[in-house]
């Protein structure tokens, strides 16, 4: 009577197939598995959610100051304001009138005669402010700029005027048109409020201007073509809060100068810091790329903040935290929670050797991780195409100058694929600890704790010296996301500061190629230990 | 290694399924299982026999895959527990201590788990497995569902799912009622005697292996003591067994029975006395008794005849639940 057939060794590749079904089977029935992914999910929406109301709430606030109660507010203040000063002014009069001329007086003299002139300009200001109906206040559009402007010329023309007449000379006389000529200009421009026209002027008044040099006369009208083209209005659109565009613009100027001097003076804050010619390669890449995200319209001018690509950076930041939890999670209980429940028992009364036991275990742990992956980006992707519509600004990358773009869809599977490796490196962490420790809590706890310690550790980097042997630290080499797409962060703020060059003193992260190296002994080291132990050691 | 005579059963050869030489383990320095070595036949239930931490489980863990092999070796069906390990496990069907399934999946899904791993294990085998083992109507709960008993039914399915030339069960009673008890045995003894499969079964409990098995080895602090059938064991006991008579006028009795059984009288109290003779002088003792006008109230036999011969096998250091 025969019971079985002979259970050949050609069954190998079976096994581990049986054993992997059985594995999936397993992890599809836990709870907490499907409680991840519906928070996961939940969260994916609700990010989205929340960021285009943030936006609509931003959008309702950068209005505000179109409203009427508002503007009579401000101009009651104003007006307020400018009674004050001009009982101010008539007080300085009379203290000037007081004081007799002397040569010591001199100095005390001078000091009331500016004081004068400055209050002078101020109620001139708010009067323009009043009469024109422009709020410096409330608004940061392009009238602003030109009021200030304006305030200048005034006082420049009239310490002109106060040339004493035996020292006029023709020079003077050409300078006086000029800025005559400049006023009627900005009077001419606060009354159209065109834009267009501001421009014109900036541009000539930069190429009129004497003192700059060549370069510095194309940055400097290069400022204003691209203010121009970056936002056409000048701000009047009731959109622009901080004015992006201008500082946008202004950053390619940065950019420019930066290359040209080899000194930094894009870090805001920082001390101008000499470039090596790696840096200034750096710089030029990222000139690329803001310049390349200029002309194909990619950039965001509005509200200051860009919550399209907000959302999508917090949508996918959430989702990836998330799917790092759960498969910490699934993996430091992978071993330890079969052995404690007893299940494990099944397994090793069957005719399958260890190894194949946990193979197959590793290879759905890395499935699971992988579905997980094609989850969030299936449900982001949607969410943000929901919230913020399918047409997302694309990832912009630039080698040696040169600018190209990856779609916004392919870069953000590429990059949560990047993640990925990440993750496997977690995983695989916790996993080694769920076999070694057989304790569920201990292995799902530490590799949580290391997880968010690494953050900590490698902050801590940051600011110790760049010592050679800090690179075999793992922390260091993961987060391969940020040196496989370096150019990430403009997506999301291309105003906003860039990260500063590496200066001597801090971590420089080792070469990619190092990294993925280094990733992979460090996970075989990892697996292998696991398994020696996984295959050896006895289940009392 | 004490030699077995070669047996037949319903006229089957009963062939060595199971083969454990030598084998040894220690936890630390505790030597846990020391130098065992005995067979398991084809076609017998083999009881596995001693007290709590004697190493019965131990022993089984190292058969089962669990445990290392300190010394020794384990030969399954005629494959090396080592050098063919899948070929030997997939002739080797068991449960260790209590059978644990994974909770949140249904019976039928883990048995269907378990039969992925063998090879030729069907869908209708499944079935067949769980009408045998009466589970058709929850086997479609989820396992945390199920009692202890059900636990140990499941288990049991799940162990001869494969069709097992070799079949361990420890401890298989526990939890089960007894009219489950009962069906056990049933299942366990046709599995061995019908379908020729060696069965392996654990306890602390003599008077389950009474019950069940054919032979039984004895197993006291790690070491095999011996191994007998159930039939040398009952005989064992037919030697002589400790009686305890009521009577009226017990010194009077031992006087009377002192000359023909010397120094067998071995306590007396007010109104009884016990006397260690074998089962065939009892008739002749009470009618010595009885013809010298003695009133006999009552005759008892104090201890169960195994378990008298376990404890002259084991020297009496063991405690039998």
């Amino acid at each position: 009577m025969h019971f079985y057939k002979s259970q050949g060794e050609d069954l190998r590749l079976n096994k581990i197939i049986a054993l992997y079904k059985n594995e999936l089977i397993k992890i599809s029935k836990k709870v907490s598995i499907i409680i991840f992914m519906i928070v996961m999910i939940l969260g994916c929406f609700g990010l989205g959610g929340v960021m285009k109301f943030m936006e609509a709430q931003t959008a309702q606030f950068s209005t505000a100051y179109s409203d009427p109660n508002q503007t009579q507010w401000y101009t009651d203040d104003l007006t307020t304001q400018i009674q004050s000063q001009t009982t101010y002014l008539a007080d300085l009069d009379k203290q000037i009138e007081a004081m007799p001329d002397t040569s010591e007086n001199q100095m005390a003299l001078q000091s009331l005669k500016d004081q004068r002139a400055d209050v002078y300009m101020q109620i001139e200001m708010m009067q323009t402010e009043i009469d024109k109906e422009i709020y410096v206040g409330y608004q940061s559009n392009f009238l602003t700029l030109a009021l200030q402007d304006l305030t200048n010329l005034k006082s420049e023309i009239r310490s002109l005027e106060a040339v004493p007449a035996e020292s006029r000379d023709s020079a003077w006389q050409k300078t006086l048109d000029s800025k005559n000529q400049l006023l009627t200009d900005y009077l001419g421009i606060l009354d159209s409020k065109n834009f267009e026209e501001y421009i014109k002027i900036m541009e000539n008044s930069v190429a009129d201007n004497d003192s700059l040099s060549a370069s510095d006369k194309e940055i400097q009208s290069e400022y204003y073509t691209l203010w121009y083209q970056l936002d056409p209005s000048g701000g009047m659109d009731d959109m622009t809060m901080s004015n992006q565009a201008q500082t946008i613009a202004q950053s390619v100027g940065d950019m420019r100068r930066s290359i040209n001097d080899k000194v930094d003076y894009t870090g805001y804050g920082q001390s101008m810091t000499p470039m090596s010619p790696d840096q200034v390669g750096d710089m030029e890449n990222r000139l690329a790329v803001t310049e390349y995200q200029i002309n194909h319209n990619s950039v965001a001018v509005n509200n200051g903040m860009d919550f399209s690509a907000n959302s999508s950076s917090s949508i996918f930041g959430f989702g990836l935290f998330i799917i790092v939890l759960m498969m910490l999670v699934l993996a430091g209980g992978a071993v330890s929670q079969e052995i404690s429940s007893g299940s494990i028992k099944s397994l090793i009364i069957a005719p399958v050797k260890r190894w194949k036991i946990f193979t197959a275990k590793v290879l759905s742990l890395l499935t699971v991780g992988f579905l997980a992956l094609v989850v969030l980006y299936i449900f982001g992707m949607l969410s943000q195409g929901i919230f913020f519509g399918f047409s997302n600004i694309p990832y912009v990358y630039a080698s040696n100058g040169v600018a190209a773009a990856i779609p916004f869809a392919l870069y953000r599977f590429l990059s949560l694929l990047v993640s990925y490796i990440d993750i496997i490196v977690y995983m695989a962490f916790a996993f080694m600890l769920s076999v070694l420790t057989r304790n569920t809590a201990v292995a799902v706890g530490l590799s949580i704790a290391t997880y968010f310690g690494g953050s900590t550790v490698m902050s801590v980097m940051m600011i110790l010296p760049s010592y050679e042997w800090l690179k075999f630290i793992p922390f260091g080499n993961l987060n391969l996301n940020s040196r496989i797409f370096p150019f990430s962060s403009m997506m999301q703020t291309l105003t906003m500061s860039y990260p500063g060059l590496t200066t001597g003193t801090s971590f420089t992260p080792p070469s990619l190629i190092f990294s993925l190296i280094y990733l992979g002994i460090f996970l075989f080291c990892m697996t292998y230990t696991a398994m020696d132990s996984f295959n050896r050691r006895d289940l009392k | 290694m004490p030699h077995f005579p070669y047996r037949i059963w319903g006229g089957i050869n009963m062939e060595t399924a199971l083969q454990i030489r030598n084998v040894s383990k220690s936890f630390g320095r505790k030597k846990v299982v020391d130098n065992i070595s005995f067979d398991v036949r084809a076609g017998e239930v083999f009881g596995f026999l001693g007290p709590n931490g004697a190493g019965k489980t131990t022993t089984i863990k190292m058969v089962m895959g669990f445990l290392t092999l300190d010394e020794g070796s384990i030969t399954i069906n005629g494959y090396d527990r080592y050098k063919n390990y899948e070929k030997a496990m997939g002739c080797l069907g068991g449960i260790v201590e209590n059978p644990e399934m994974y909770k949140d999946i249904s019976g039928r899904v883990n048995l269907e788990m378990y039969a992925r791993l063998h090879e030729g294990v069907t869908r209708e085998r499944i079935d067949e497995v769980i009408a045998l083992v009466g589970m058709q109507e929850r086997i479609n709960d989820k396992v945390k569902k199920y009692s202890l008993g059900m636990k140990q039914r499941i288990g049991l399915a799940q162990a001869l799912l494969h069709k097992p030339k070799v079949l361990i069960l420890d401890e298989p009673t526990n939890g089960l009622d007894p009219a489950g008890i009962h069906e056990l045995r049933d299942i366990l003894k046709t599995l061995a005697h019908d379908e020729n499969v060696a069965v392996m079964v654990s306890s602390h409990l003599l008077s389950e292996m009474q019950m069940m098995c054919d032979r039984v080895g004895i197993i006291n602090k790690g070491k095999l003591i011996d191994v007998k059938t159930i039939e040398e064991l009952t005989s064992l006991a037919s030697g002589e067994i400790i009686y305890r008579i009521q009577t009226s006028q017990p010194e009077k009795a031992a006087e009377l029975l002192k000359a023909a059984y010397p120094g067998k009288i071995k306590a007396m109290t007010k109104d009884s006395f016990d006397i260690e003779i074998s089962k065939d002088a009892v008739p002749a003792v009470i009618s010595l008794l009885s013809s010298n006008a003695l009133e006999i109230f009552g005759a008892a036999r104090l201890e169960t005849s195994l378990e008298d011969a376990f404890l002259q096998i084991t020297g009496g250091g063991l405690t039998i639940e």
